[in-house]
């Protein structure tokens, strides 16, 4: 559905965003992760034809975005922050958006006022910063898009809106087959939420996977060995990402099968062996250290 | 139908696949039972349909369900190579663990004991 091939993206001769690729598929949920800077909302500004690449290809149903008001009746992009006329209210702006977007449900508009219990006729901009974000999301729902971009868009919600929230976005991608793009720094929400998740650091895409592959494939293992040479002869076999010692007790992460590291480990009969999935804030800051970015040890 | 454990490390599409075969294990879901359809769980569970539908994938793959076209998932027919895996694999297990009981003192008394309050819950389960 979303196709991007070799995008960059530069301002001032700075590359924000440096030769990404990446492909989202029909009714996929995908999460987009990344350093403070890495270039997220660029790309996501890119992809929703706010900016035009530099280089490469960005394409949506086959078709490329850029100054083609087609392909951009199809999607939404919600920025990090809600964007509303001065002045208007949900009424005003639904009416903007049903002269904007032919696919534009009226039923489905009227039917989740019971979700967003807002005040149709209020001034947004008397709303507080969490209401906004729900009428953004009652708008952009009632439009029917196939493509829905969002910037950081958990931001301000309480509990049971982000649920109510995620279950609307569920049921979207169950029944309609709705494309979602999300980007976001709250690692647990986008946990639960997506399918597939990119990590970007300065620019570039580090990684970039089905989620629950890239959970299988990363562990984290606490062992106490007999012998304290057990260690040596095992990080030669094995794939290891990091490692630390905490007393007698080593701490691995380490890339692979978890039936193979098991085996591998259980040969030295160790004294404690646990094997754990990575949580994916623990592979976000993994992944991040391996890229030379990394949470420095200081005191002020 | 079920409750996800959400803090847990455990990938939800792995939990999901667990409790359905637990279920089916224990009786709780019979042979050509109908499951709930994709949809209707991942508003239940507030999960992500791909993730159901990949939990349901893999089941089928691993001949715990089969699906009907239009029609949905139902839960297969026990079937004795399934058992016959999963057995030399649960038999792996029980030794490990029987080591640590015995290690902690355990009488053959004390586990033909368990062995019976399984069998008695499971008689229970039926008849419910």
């Amino acid at each position: 559905m979303i196709e991007i091939r070799g995008v960059s993206k530069i301002f001032q001769g700075e590359k924000a965003v440096d030769g990404i690729s990446l492909t989202v598929h029909k009714g996929a949920i995908y999460g987009l992760l990344g350093s403070n800077g890495a270039g997220k909302t660029t790309l996501l500004k890119t992809l929703a034809g706010i900016y035009r690449p530099e280089e490469g290809t960005v394409t949506i149903g086959g078709k490329p975005v850029f100054e083609a008001p087609e392909v951009k009746q199809r999607i939404i992009f919600m920025p990090d922050s809600p964007y509303f006329f001065p002045q208007a209210s949900i009424r005003s702006m639904a009416a903007f958006y049903r002269s904007v977007y032919p696919s534009w449900s009226e039923e489905r508009f009227k039917e989740l006022a019971a979700v967003f219990r807002l005040d149709q006729g209020r001034k947004l901009s008397r709303f507080s910063k969490g209401m906004q974000r729900q009428a953004a999301f009652w708008l952009a729902l009632s439009c029917a898009p196939e493509v829905l971009i969002m910037d950081e868009p958990i931001d301000g919600l309480d509990p049971v809106m982000r649920r109510q929230i995620k279950n609307l976005l569920f049921q979207e991608v169950a029944e309609r087959g709705l494309t979602v793009l999300i980007s976001s720094h709250n690692l647990r929400e986008i946990e639960d939420l997506c399918d597939h998740v990119g990590i970007m650091h300065g620019g570039k895409m580090l990684v970039e996977k089905d989620l629950d592959d890239l959970k299988a494939d990363t562990h984290k293992i606490q062992v106490a060995f007999r012998d304290e040479r057990h260690a040596g002869a095992l990080t030669a076999k094995l794939q290891i990402l990091h490692q630390e010692q905490r007393g007698s007790v080593n701490l691995y992460i380490v890339k692979g099968d978890r039936e193979r590291i098991s085996r591998a480990f259980h040969v030295y009969e160790p004294y404690v062996f646990d094997l754990l999935p990575l949580t994916l804030e623990e592979i976000f800051i993994y992944e991040m250290g391996d890229a030379g970015y990394d949470a420095q040890p200081i005191l002020l | 139908m079920f409750e996800l454990d959400v803090r847990s490390r455990k990938p939800i599409y792995e939990q999901l696949t667990g409790k359905i075969k637990e279920m089916i294990m224990h009786g709780i879901l019979r042979a050509d039972e109908q499951l709930p359809s994709v949809r209707t769980l991942s508003s239940q569970l507030t999960v992500n349909p791909n993730t159901i539908q990949k939990a349901y994938r893999e089941l089928e793959r691993e001949e715990y369900i089969y699906s009907l076209p239009g029609k949905g998932s139902f839960v297969a027919p026990l079937r004795q190579e399934r058992n016959e895996s999963k057995r030399t694999e649960l038999r792996g297990e029980l030794l490990r663990l029987m080591a640590e009981a015995v290690y902690l003192g355990f009488t053959e008394n004390e586990i033909s004991t368990l062995y019976r309050q399984v069998l008695e819950q499971r008689e229970g389960e039926k008849h419910d």
